[in-house]
């Protein structure tokens, strides 16, 4: 069984760095494309995903190691990222509007839409819905995370997530129903 | 049923958690409906780009910068040398007393190993080492000696910097 993340914690502040470099390579994924698509932004998520590390690396002796280091973690990228959005809003308010980060595709009809375009066409859509659909279907896609973890970090009731997940979901189907249209 | 009902229950008939007698209508409609099926093989394809997209690696670049970053505050700003295990070469040196020359000078026998990038040693396998060392010099060591060494006194040079 893979050593627990609370237990790398602990040896990381022991002082067994390596531990702390297995931690980022089991997260950095998760915490970049969290940033990515919360703020819509893959430049912005690369600082994100520094800045949080970085962070949690100083501030790894007051971890409380109860189970919950995912958690913990995926709540200080989204307050980092509420941060930037929040700011953003406050410019975007005194100028212009804002430019999403994935560009439409086209599909020529008639013709099945292959892997890379569809994950394009999913990335586009995503991009589309409001952020508290897509914070929750980035968490929802990492596959061993339960709702309820979910509803840890977002700090929403459970049935909330589920809901929100439920609808960011058929929404996606939606759209990529549309762009492939004679699919089986 | 009509298809507005089906597609507004699809996901939660995706994941089980419809009642039998709901979810045998909805496969009933499912059968004669093509529009419902295709939305339904879009749900599926939709969650799969979801894992795969959850996934997907930050650039190398991106991934180097942080490591490089990670390795300045670990290795300067905690936790304290006296207490980590993974050391550098300056802090053997530091920790066995022993000019960092030498130590550069014996590094083929060192247990060192690699660490993104840079060369370490782990400070348990420093210790076997040493101890090993010194029963390959002296049959077996003193205890007060090795208490000396643990506690990070004096260590003989010859332990480092003799060959065989
Ligand atoms: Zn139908």
């Amino acid at each position: 069984m893979a050593v627990s993340d609370d237990e790398l914690m602990r040896r990381y502040v022991e002082g067994d760095e390596a531990a702390f470099h297995m931690l980022f390579d089991r997260y950095r994924a998760l915490v970049y494309n969290f940033a990515r698509y919360m703020l819509n932004d893959p430049f912005r998520a690369e600082d994100i995903l520094q800045d949080t590390f970085l962070s949690v690396a100083r501030s790894a002796p007051r971890y409380r190691p109860e189970g919950r280091f995912r958690t913990w973690l995926l709540r200080i990228v989204r307050n980092r990222c509420l941060n930037l959005l929040e700011a953003d809003r406050a410019r975007r308010a005194a100028t212009i509007r804002e430019r999403p980060e994935f560009p439409a595709i086209e599909t020529s009809p008639g013709r099945r839409i292959e892997a890379a375009e569809r994950m394009a066409a999913v990335r586009e859509a995503l991009s589309r819905l409001p952020e508290r659909q897509r914070e929750a279907l980035v968490l929802y896609g990492f596959d061993s995370m339960s709702y309820d973890e979910i509803a840890g970090v977002l700090d929403v009731p459970i049935n909330t997530v589920k809901t929100i997940i439920h609808r960011g979901r058929a929404a996606l189907a939606r759209a990529i129903q549309d762009k492939e249209p004679d699919a089986p | 049923m009509m298809c507005a009902d089906v597609q507004q229950q699809l996901v939660h008939f995706a994941d089980g958690e419809l009642e039998p007698a709901r979810a045998r209508e909805i496969e009933r409609h499912l059968a004669q409906c093509a529009k419902c099926r295709a939305l339904l093989g879009a749900l599926g394809r939709a969650d799969g780009a979801l894992r795969a997209l959850a996934r997907e690696e930050p650039p190398a670049e991106a991934t180097q910068a942080v490591r490089g970053a990670l390795c300045d505050v670990l290795e300067h700003e905690q936790p304290p040398a006296a207490r980590r295990e993974i050391m550098t070469l300056d802090e053997v040196a530091g920790y066995l007393r022993i000019p960092i020359e030498d130590i550069i000078e014996s590094m083929g026998d060192l247990p060192t190993f690699e660490l993104a990038g840079h060369v370490r040693v782990r400070r348990t396998r420093l210790l076997e080492w040493i101890e090993e060392r010194e029963r390959a010099h002296v049959g077996s060591i003193a205890e007060s000696d090795l208490a000396r060494i643990l506690s990070g006194g004096l260590l003989p040079r010859r332990i480092v910097a003799g060959r065989g």
